[in-house]
């Protein structure tokens, strides 16, 4: 029944923590079996869902570190981009955008694509963000970072999302 | 936020619910009177609504239902390993205690094996009791957890029915 309810949200979100369904479809697998030996640590009162996308993220980080091993470039979700910042230039004055003439079937796609090339802390954070609808108190928990990374991670990833969808045209 | 009101880097925070209750408020009554930041808005939460639906996945119920087979499955696994393990400290603990009782109530038990040990009796029981303390500590601080976790598995299952319930 646990895994019925829940599988769909883990599958989505390890979609695109992995940027690949095949890959996610192992990891959910691997993730409920992890999930049934490691029940007993859960602590009573806190609430399962973040614990499972905690157990979820470290099945898929073992995942990717393996990948990387093998020499599949890959970014882990935990690893900040290594990035100049430039506020300025990612987010201009406000005005009319290119995204604004598109349709929400073709803004959806675009979106889609431009997501899987974003740096995996920002597609990390902006799937759990609008994704799941997680509060940013639970998505620290998942990802074990301050709430100001988590802050920043998800400003950054909307800023560089925007961005490179309107650079697209 | 500068005399224009929010910029696009606050509508961008304020979309993804990152201003502060001061400066969202600021924010939303700057919108409600500024046709430019208004638009620009609308913008941010249209992408937000597409990122909404970017991730849906297609996953086959068939699939669930086998991971589910597989994790209930795994599940009497764990719980039979931790049963074992249960069982086998309670053993332990068990067959030194019944060894250590016997030596000291059985008639002559103690005696003849203070003989053929040449240890006075007194030794034999003290060991006796340090050997016992020794494997109760054990259980006690390796073991104990094991069991708890045997047993609790239905509780923390039952914490997690209760979370989804509610």
């Amino acid at each position: 029944m646990l895994v019925e309810w829940h599988s769909r949200r883990v599958h989505r979100y390890l979609a695109h923590l992995l940027g690949r369904l095949d890959l996610a479809d192992d990891v959910l697998q691997d993730t409920w079996l992890r999930v049934v030996e490691r029940l007993h640590t859960h602590r009573r009162g806190e609430p399962f869902l973040p614990w499972l996308f905690a157990v979820a993220r470290n099945c898929a980080i073992d995942v990717l570190r393996r990948r990387r091993r093998e020499g599949v470039q890959v970014g882990v979700p935990g690893e900040d981009p290594h990035e100049v910042w430039d506020r300025a230039e990612l987010i201009g004055a406000p005005g009319p955008s290119a995204l604004d003439v598109v349709s929400e079937l073709q803004l959806r796609e675009r979106v889609a694509a431009t997501l899987s090339g974003l740096p995996a802390a920002y597609r990390e954070a902006l799937a759990l963000r609008f994704g799941e609808e997680m509060p940013l108190e639970e998505m620290a928990r998942i990802t074990g970072a301050p709430l100001s990374t988590v802050k920043t991670r998800l400003y950054r990833g909307l800023a560089l999302l925007r961005h490179r969808l309107e650079k697209g045209g | 936020m500068d005399d224009h009101g929010p910029t696009r880097w606050d509508l961008a925070a304020f979309t993804a619910g990152l201003l502060s209750p001061k400066q969202e408020a600021e924010a939303r009554e700057h919108i409600g009177r500024c046709a430019i930041c208004a638009r620009e808005h609308d913008s941010w939460l249209r992408l937000r609504g597409a990122l909404g639906l970017a991730g849906t996945t297609s996953l086959d119920p068939r699939r669930i239902a086998r991971i589910a087979a597989l994790a209930g499955m795994r599940l009497e696994e764990v719980r039979e390993e931790r049963r074992g393990r249960a069982l086998a400290a309670g053993l332990a603990v068990a067959v030194v205690t019944l060894t250590n009782g016997a030596l000291v109530l059985l008639p002559g038990s103690l005696s003849s094996l203070s003989e053929r040990l040449s240890l006075p009796p007194l030794s034999i029981v003290l060991v006796g009791l340090v050997g016992w303390w020794l494997v109760c500590g054990a259980f006690a601080l390796g073991l104990l957890p094991l069991l708890r976790s045997a047993v609790g598995n239905d509780v923390q299952k039952g914490s997690v029915r209760k979370w989804n319930a509610s």
